[in-house]
C-alpha cells in the first residue's frame, strides 16, 4: 500500500515532458528564476506547511512522487517545468463512516485548496476529473465541431477603428458640410489636378 | 518563520540601512519582485522602499493588498482590456477607481503621483482623493477615464495646488462650465504639463489659457481640445506668454489662412500636432520644422503631398503619427528626410470616397524603403492596403531595435499581393530579436498554420500579442501555444478557432496572465471552456450584444458585437461589480 507520508512532486521534477525547454532553462537562470516565480507565487506557504506536517493518506490507485524537502534549492529551480496535476481526496480515515462533510484538498499546478465538500460530491469532483484527464498528446477538434454556434462568425467582424480617429473623421465630415457641403473632395485638401498615378 | 541565521547570511552582514540605500536603486518591477522573495529582511525592505507599482488590471489584486507598499509615491492602474479603445467593450464593464481612492485616502501618505487608465472615476472619488492627499500630490492622470464631470476637476485644481501634471486626454466627462480651468489658472504657479486633449470641452475660456501661461513659467506640455473657441488664432497671447513651451497639441484653424501668420511659436517648441491644420496653414510650421522631433498629423487635413513637403523639412524627426494619406510616397520621403526616427505610427483614414487623398495608401512599397531608411526604428505600427513577404523581411533585416511592431491589413482591396505572409512574418521575428511587443490582423488565408507556428516558435521575448485572422484551424493555435515563453499578455480576434483550442492553448502557455478573445467558434454555453478553469484564473464572458446608435444623419445603426471572453489571473478571485453585460464562468453552475 501507499506510504504513510505524502510524497508529492510539487515541482515537477519527476516529469520532464520537453527536454529542450529544460535544457534552455539550464542555460538561463534568469529565465528559470522567473518560471519558479510564475508557480511559487501562487503556492499558499502555510496552506503548505500544515499540509506537509499533517500528512495525508492515499486512496488507492494515485501515484507516488519524491517529496523535495528543500524547495528553494537552486538546482531544483533549475529544473523547475510544468507542475502535475494531482488530485488527492483526503479523508480522516477511510474506513469510518463518511461524516457530513470532509476535506477535499486539490494540488493543481503549484497551487493548493482545500474544499469541505460531503462525500457524495467529493465522489462526483473525483469522477469529474478523472473522466476529463488531458490526452499525452494534445488533439485539435477543428472541423469535427457540431452543436450551435454563433451566429456572429468571425468572418463578420469588421476591422474595429480606434474612438480618437473615428472622432475627428466624424467632425472632419461636420466641418466639410459646413463649409462646402456639396462638394467634399474640394474642401479636404486633396489635390487639385489628379493626375498624378498610384503605382 | 525567519531563521536569523539565514537572514544573516543572506544580506552577508550588510546593515538594513544600508541594504535600504541599495534597494533605492533598483526599479526594474522584475528585479524587485525577485529581490523581495530572498527572505522576511528583504521582502520587508522592498516593501518600505518601493516607490512605484503598476498594476496591469485593477481586478488582479485588491486595495487592501497594495497596503505592503506603504511607502509608495507613485501607482498606475488600468482597468477596462484594451480593446475599450475600439468601442469593443460595454461602458459600464467596470474599473472603478472608487475603492483604490478610498484605499490611498487611508493608507498612502506618500503618494505623489496617481495614473488611472481606462477607468470609471466619480466626482465623489475625485473629492476625496483632493481633500485627503492633495498637499502631496503632483501627478494626475485620468487617460481615458470615464464617470465624472467639470465639478469633481473643480475639487481637484482647489486642494491640489502642487499640481505639476494634470492630464485628462480622451476621457469622456461632463462639461458643466469652464470654472476648473479659470481656478487651475488662479492656484496654480507650478504646472509643467496640461493634457485634456481629443475631449469635448468647449466651455473654456482661452484668457484662463493666457493666465495659466502667465503664472506658471515652467509650462512645458500643453495638449488642448479642438473646439472653435480655441482657435490658433486666439491663442497668440498664449504663445507668446508660455516661453517654456515644447509641446502643444490641439486646436483649431477657422479662419482665414493669413492671419495665422501673427503667431509667434515658443522658442523651444519642438512636440507639435496641430488639428485640422490644412494645406495653406501649414507654413506656419515651417520656421521652426527642423528642430521638431515629434510631429502629430492625425488629426490635420492634408494630403499626401503636403505630407511629403512638410517631412522633408523634419530632419531631427523621432516621432510621427500620421494616418494612411500619407502614402508610400510619403514613406519614402521619410526614409530619405528622417533618419533619426524611432517610433512611427500610421492610422486608418476614412473609408468613403473621396475623403482622402487617392494616393493615401500604404503597401510594401512605402514599408521597404522606411525600413532601408529609418534602421532607428523602435515602434513601428501600419494600417496598410497592400503587403508582401520581402517587404516585412527588410523589416527584419533593417529594423533590428524593433522593440514593438503592429501590421493591420485593411480589408478594402480584394486582391493582396502576396498572401500568406508565413515567410515574411518568420523572416520579421527571427531578425528583430528585441521584439517584445507584436500585432498581426490580417485576413482570411493571411498567415497559413505554419504561418502561425512560426510565430510560436520565433517570439522569444514577445510579451504582449495581438492577433487578428491568422491561422487556418484549431491545429495552427495549438502549434503556436507550444512556443511563445514569455507571452503574458494575448489578445486574439476574428480567428476561427474553437473554445476547446482556445482553452487548451492557454494551458499550454507558461507565461499568460491574461487573454482577451471575440471572434471565435462558440458554443450556446461555453462550457468547452471548462477545460482552463483552473484556482486564480477568472474567466468572464461577454455575450454578443446589439447596439443601436444614431448617427449624425438621424439614422438607426445596428452594431452587432460577437461574444467575447476575458480571462486573467487573479489574486483576489471573481470581482463582485458585474454589470449586467458581464457574466462570469463559474464551473459548478454550469451542471445546474
Amino acid at each position: 500500500m501507499s506510504k504513510a507520508i505524502a510524497d508529492l512532486d510539487f515541482f515537477g521534477v519527476e516529469r520532464d515532458t520537453c527536454s529542450k525547454l529544460q535544457f534552455q532553462k539550464f542555460l538561463e537562470p534568469q529565465k528559470s528564476f522567473r518560471g519558479v516565480q510564475g508557480a511559487i507565487s501562487k503556492i499558499n506557504p502555510q496552506l503548505l506547511k500544515n499540509l506537509i506536517a499533517s500528512g495525508t493518506t492515499f486512496s488507492e490507485g494515485n501515484r507516488q512522487e519524491h517529496l523535495l524537502s528543500s524547495p528553494s534549492t537552486p538546482a531544483v529551480n533549475q529544473n523547475f517545468l510544468r507542475t502535475l496535476p494531482v488530485l488527492i481526496p483526503v479523508a480522516r480515515s477511510t474506513s469510518e463512516i463518511p461524516p457530513e462533510s470532509a476535506q477535499l484538498t486539490i494540488f493543481y499546478n503549484g497551487t493548493v485548496r482545500v474544499f469541505d465538500v460531503p462525500s457524495d460530491k467529493a465522489e462526483i469532483i473525483m469522477n469529474f476529473a478523472q473522466t476529463e484527464l488531458p490526452a499525452p498528446k494534445l488533439v485539435a477538434s477543428s472541423s469535427k465541431e457540431a452543436g450551435p454556434f454563433d451566429n456572429l462568425s468571425g468572418a463578420d467582424l469588421p476591422i474595429a477603428r480606434k474612438h480618437s480617429l473615428r472622432r475627428f473623421l466624424e467632425k472632419r465630415k461636420e466641418r466639410m458640410t459646413l463649409v462646402s457641403p456639396y462638394d467634399l473632395v474640394a474642401a479636404c485638401g486633396g489635390q487639385e489636378d489628379k493626375d498624378s498615378v498610384r503605382s | 518563520m525567519a531563521n536569523p541565521h539565514l537572514n544573516r547570511v543572506m544580506s552577508f552582514g550588510i546593515t538594513d540601512e544600508a541594504l535600504e540605500l541599495v534597494m533605492a536603486y533598483i526599479h526594474d518591477p522584475r528585479d524587485r519582485d525577485a529581490v523581495s522573495r530572498v527572505c522576511r529582511k528583504w521582502y520587508e525592505i522592498d516593501a518600505l522602499t518601493r516607490k512605484h507599482i503598476t498594476i496591469a488590471l485593477c481586478y488582479t489584486t485588491s486595495p487592501e493588498r497594495l497596503r505592503r507598499f506603504r511607502c509608495l509615491e507613485s501607482l498606475k492602474l488600468k482597468g477596462k482590456p484594451r480593446a475599450a479603445m475600439f468601442n469593443l467593450i460595454p461602458e459600464d464593464w467596470g474599473g472603478y477607481a472608487g475603492p483604490w481612492i478610498r484605499e490611498i485616502a487611508e493608507s498612502f501618505n506618500y503618494l505623489k503621483a496617481l495614473h488611472f487608465r481606462r477607468m470609471i472615476v466619480e466626482d465623489a472619488d475625485l473629492e476625496l482623493l483632493a481633500r485627503a492627499r492633495g498637499r502631496l500630490l503632483q501627478v494626475l492622470k485620468l487617460d481615458k477615464c470615464s464617470g465624472f464631470s467639470t465639478d469633481g476637476l473643480l475639487h481637484v485644481v482647489r486642494h491640489c495646488r502642487w499640481l505639476r501634471t494634470l492630464v485628462l486626454e480622451e476621457s469622456y466627462l461632463v462639461e458643466r462650465d469652464g470654472q476648473w480651468l479659470h481656478e487651475l489658472a488662479l492656484n496654480n504657479s507650478v504646472l509643467e504639463t496640461l493634457n485634456f486633449y481629443l475631449i469635448d470641452l468647449s466651455k473654456i475660456s482661452v484668457r484662463d489659457l493666457d493666465l495659466l501661461a502667465g503664472n506658471c513659467r515652467s509650462l512645458v506640455s500643453v495638449k488642448i481640445s479642438d473646439c472653435e473657441i480655441l482657435d490658433l488664432f486666439y491663442l497668440v497671447g498664449f504663445f507668446r506668454a508660455a516661453v517654456a513651451l515644447e509641446e502643444f497639441g490641439g486646436g483649431s484653424f477657422n479662419e482665414s489662412a493669413e492671419k495665422y501668420s501673427l503667431i509667434s511659436f515658443p522658442p523651444k517648441l519642438c512636440r507639435l500636432g496641430l488639428s485640422y491644420m490644412g494645406r495653406n496653414e501649414m507654413s506656419i510650421v515651417f520656421p521652426f520644422a527642423s528642430q521638431l522631433k515629434k510631429l502629430d498629423l492625425l488629426y490635420v487635413m492634408l494630403d499626401t503631398e503636403d505630407h511629403c513637403q512638410l517631412i522633408q523639412q523634419c530632419p531631427n524627426l523621432e516621432i510621427l503619427e500620421a494616418r494612411n494619406v500619407i502614402g508610400d510616397r510619403g514613406l519614402e520621403v521619410l526614409a530619405q528626410s528622417c533618419r533619426r526616427l524611432k517610433r512611427l505610427r500610421i492610422e486608418r483614414g476614412a473609408d468613403e470616397q473621396g475623403m482622402e487623398d487617392e494616393q493615401g495608401l500604404v503597401s510594401q512599397r512605402g514599408l521597404s524603403a522606411l525600413a532601408q531608411g529609418c534602421v532607428e526604428l523602435e515602434y513601428l505600427a501600419v494600417y496598410v492596403s497592400d503587403i508582401t513577404n520581402a517587404s516585412l523581411e527588410s523589416i527584419g533585416t533593417y529594423c533590428k531595435n524593433l522593440s514593438d511592431f503592429r501590421l493591420v491589413l485593411l480589408d478594402r482591396e480584394e486582391r493582396i499581393t502576396d498572401l500568406p505572409l508565413d515567410n515574411g512574418v518568420r523572416a520579421l521575428l527571427r531578425g528583430c530579436e528585441k521584439l517584445r511587443r507584436f500585432a498581426l490582423y490580417l485576413r482570411v488565408g493571411g498567415l497559413t498554420n505554419v504561418g502561425l507556428g512560426y510565430i510560436g516558435q520565433y517570439s522569444q521575448n514577445v510579451r504582449w500579442m495581438l492577433l487578428g485572422y491568422v491561422g487556418e484551424s484549431d491545429d495552427g493555435l495549438l502549434e503556436f501555444s507550444r512556443g511563445c515563453p514569455n507571452l503574458q499578455k494575448l489578445e486574439v480576434r476574428g480567428c476561427c478557432f474553437s473554445e476547446r483550442a482556445l482553452a487548451l492553448a492557454v494551458m499550454q502557455l507558461d507565461s499568460l496572465r491574461y487573454l482577451w478573445v471575440q471572434g471565435y467558434r462558440a458554443s450556446a454555453t461555453g462550457s468547452d471552456l471548462l477545460a482552463m478553469v483552473r484556482p486564480f484564473w477568472n474567466i468572464e464572458l461577454i455575450p454578443p450584444r446589439r447596439c443601436v446608435h444614431i448617427d449624425e444623419q438621424e439614422n438607426e445603426v445596428v452594431i452587432e458585437h460577437p461574444a467575447q471572453i476575458l480571462a486573467y489571473y487573479s489574486l483576489v478571485g471573481q470581482r463582485n461589480d458585474y454589470p449586467e453585460t458581464v457574466r462570469p464562468l463559474e464551473p459548478f453552475a454550469m451542471n445546474n
